[in-house]
């Protein structure tokens, strides 16, 4: 007779995602200060502005909620209860950690319609390539496109010059998306989602040490300054949270290693061409082979 | 999951031992050694082999074979003994007072003929390592025979240290299992050779392999360990200190469908049907059974079947009705296996060597997208 389970853990989807966005919270509330708060008190944005971090995060997480129901509920004709059906699959974390990545410069429409559309085509796909890192940069081309530039900094960082050390980077100084700048925090969460089970540190440890090296290297070369290179441009965030989208993602330990140092190794390369947009180039790329890293770390395992 | 771990609050061990029947399965390769109607003692031999007997667990009148019931959800043939309660005995044989009274070849003759334990004890080893941790987080059955009969167990453990030559003796036991900690730290003290170690309360700890890894070096390993468990060890005790053969057995009786979870002594050949019956209350019909464990045991059709050596644990739980998902690509499965397999992996390449798998089933119990490993998982059982 078929042998089956009458206990199981409480992990799952639903689980990981929360605890993942739980342990972003206080990135995304350094976010809202850095590019909300602390901009209307010093006058350079308008009650709008204040609140444009926090519509970004609460769109991007009604839109993977939306997403989910839609496909769920009318397409799939699911009648599980709501809460399985929202968290059925990582949508409404990527929707999240989207708009975390995201500048605050960005369109709020362009970032609504390509999240949803992206992130539908990923559900009806079921997830082949990371979708966030390819939402970004298409949000990246069409904001090029239609609005003439992409920058991370925020009306603040462009009002005046600043000559940062390492500890303003470590304390959210440093240009990124809306909550990736503070590494501090960034370290924290995942530490928090390394003890918990809900990460693949390999990725993020691997990855973060080939930046980290290949930076290194070159910084030292060209006389230049290691953190400006490495902790600006959201590097270490899409390292810990980016990368590491369970689905798109190797599994196995010697293959999660591999995929780190392979996102590593293009996001140097790419840098050359576009920093801004270089992680999430790399991690595309190599998230198409993480299927193959896999089976090829498994037949050395099972040869 | 915490409900049934915490719904054992009884620390007595309770005792059905009194069935009106017994069934004892005829298992190809036995001779039946009596006749219909014949009236029986308790201890003669039912059964017989070139290994080894079956004795009866009661003294009563057989009343034939049976075919009804089943033994690993196979139909068989059982002898049917019907329960006189009288519980006649032959004569007590020569029992010896102490266990090192006897000689290792009378200790191997006599485990050997009452299969005490399948572990050669004959082999020639540096240490031994008693398993007292019970092999799924649900079972209380070492535990309790632990807490019950520490003296017996301690005693026999020095004695066959002494009489095999074996030069020292570790008893691992859980470290949150209180009681025993206590009992067992208090009894030590007159036992030099035997060092308690307490493990932690980690599944699947209580599996023989594990253990091992945990509690010894790959060096002192390879210098030769004999592995017993405290079940063992209590049979080698009735053995040598009763001279008679295993009759009894602990059992858990537990799950989210009982409403009182209890460790049950009974006799071996007991229908499950009756224990449940007569020791249970059942709050809910729509239960599955399974044996030896929740997470790492075995579904059985149905209460149709019979108490055996090999049962540690009769649960009765409905099934866990989670939707299974696709897979996430998390890796848990492969992160958790104790044996460092790939469960994902053998689940998708039928070949893939999944000989070193010990059926402990956290593959299946960690995995957040609700697959059911079990079905692609094999290997051999350790114990």
């Amino acid at each position: 007779m078929k042998n089956n389970v009458y206990v199981r853990s409480k992990k799952s989807i639903a689980s990981m995602s929360i605890t993942r966005i739980i342990l972003l919270i206080p990135l995304i509330i350094f976010g809202l200060y850095k590019n909300g708060v602390y901009l209307y008190l010093n006058k350079y944005t308008n009650i709008g502005g204040l609140f444009k971090p926090m519509m970004f995060i609460i769109l991007g997480a009604l839109i993977g909620a939306l997403v989910n129901i839609i496909y769920e509920y009318i397409f799939k004709r699911n009648k599980d209860n709501i809460i399985s059906v929202l968290f059925s699959s990582f949508h409404i974390e990527y929707g999240i950690l989207l708009a975390c990545i995201t500048s605050i410069n960005t369109n709020v429409f362009v970032f609504m319609s390509v999240v949803f559309i992206m992130l539908f085509i990923s559900k009806i796909l079921k997830n082949r390539i990371n979708i966030m890192s390819i939402t970004f940069i298409v949000i990246y081309f069409i904001q090029q496109q239609l609005f003439g530039g992409y920058t991370y900094l925020n009306a603040y960082d462009t009002s005046r010059v600043f000559s940062l050390d390492f500890m303003d980077f470590m304390i959210g100084r440093g240009y990124g998306g809306i909550a990736t700048t503070h590494i501090i925090l960034l370290i924290i969460a995942l530490i928090g989602i390394t003890v918990t089970n809900n990460n693949k540190s390999n990725i993020s440890i691997s990855s973060a040490i080939t930046i980290f090296l290949l930076f290194g290297i070159y910084s030292i070369a060209n006389h230049m300054d290691i953190g400006k290179l490495i902790l600006n441009n959201s590097y270490m965030f899409a390292c810990v949270y980016i990368m590491t989208d369970y689905v798109t993602s190797s599994y196995t330990k010697n293959g999660e290693i591999i995929f780190g140092v392979l996102c590593g190794l293009l996001t140097f390369g790419f840098y050359f061409i576009n920093p801004i947009i270089a992680p999430y180039i790399a991690i595309t790329i190599v998230s198409l082979f993480n299927n193959l890293i896999d089976r090829l770390c498994n037949k050395t395992t099972y040869k | 999951m915490k409900n049934i771990k915490n719904n054992i609050k009884d620390t007595q061990i309770h005792d059905y031992l009194n069935p009106e029947f017994i069934y004892i399965p005829i298992e190809p390769g036995y001779r039946i050694e009596v006749k219909e109607n014949q009236h029986i003692r308790k201890e003669d031999v039912l059964l017989s082999s070139e290994k080894n007997n079956i004795y009866s667990p009661i003294s009563g009148t057989i009343i034939g074979k049976s075919n009804s019931l089943l033994l690993n959800n196979k139909q068989m043939d059982f002898l049917v003994i019907e329960n006189d309660y009288k519980e006649e005995v032959k004569k007590p044989k020569g029992a010896k007072r102490y266990i090192s009274d006897y000689s290792k070849k009378e200790i191997i003759e006599l485990v050997n003929k009452y299969q005490a334990t399948s572990i050669n004890l004959n082999k020639k080893v540096k240490r031994i390592l008693i398993n007292g941790l019970d092999k799924d987080p649900y079972e209380k059955t070492r535990s309790y025979l632990i807490n019950h009969s520490s003296d017996k167990i301690l005693e026999t453990i020095d004695s066959l240290m002494n009489v095999l030559g074996i030069e020292d003796a570790l008893f691992a036991i859980n470290n949150n299992d209180t009681d025993n900690v206590i009992n067992l730290s208090s009894h030590i003290g007159t036992y030099p050779n035997i060092k308690l170690k307490l493990m932690p309360d980690i599944y699947p700890m209580g599996f023989k392999s594990i253990l091992l890894r945990n509690v010894l070096s790959k060096k002192q390993i390879d210098e030769g360990v004999m592995v017993l468990n405290v079940e063992d060890v209590y049979n080698i005790y009735t053995v040598l200190k009763r001279r008679k053969p295993i009759l009894e057995k602990l059992v858990t009786i537990s799950g989210k469908s009982v409403d009182n979870s209890m460790v049950v002594n009974v006799k071996i050949g007991t229908s499950m049907q009756d224990i449940i019956k007569h020791v249970c209350k059942v709050n809910d019909d729509k239960y599955f059974v399974v044996v030896n464990g929740l997470i790492s045991g075995t579904t059985l059709e149905n209460l149709n079947t019979v108490i055996t050596k090999d049962i540690r644990s009769i649960f009765l739980s409905p099934i866990d009705e989670q939707k299974e998902v696709a897979c996430i690509n998390c890796g848990l499965c492969n992160l958790k296996c104790p044996m460092h397999l790939n469960p994902k992996y053998i689940k998708e390449h039928k070949k893939a060597d999944k000989s070193k798998c010990i059926h402990c089933g956290l593959c299946t119990y960690i995995c957040p997208s609700k697959i059911n490993f079990k079905p692609y998982v094999g290997g051999s059982n350790e114990e």
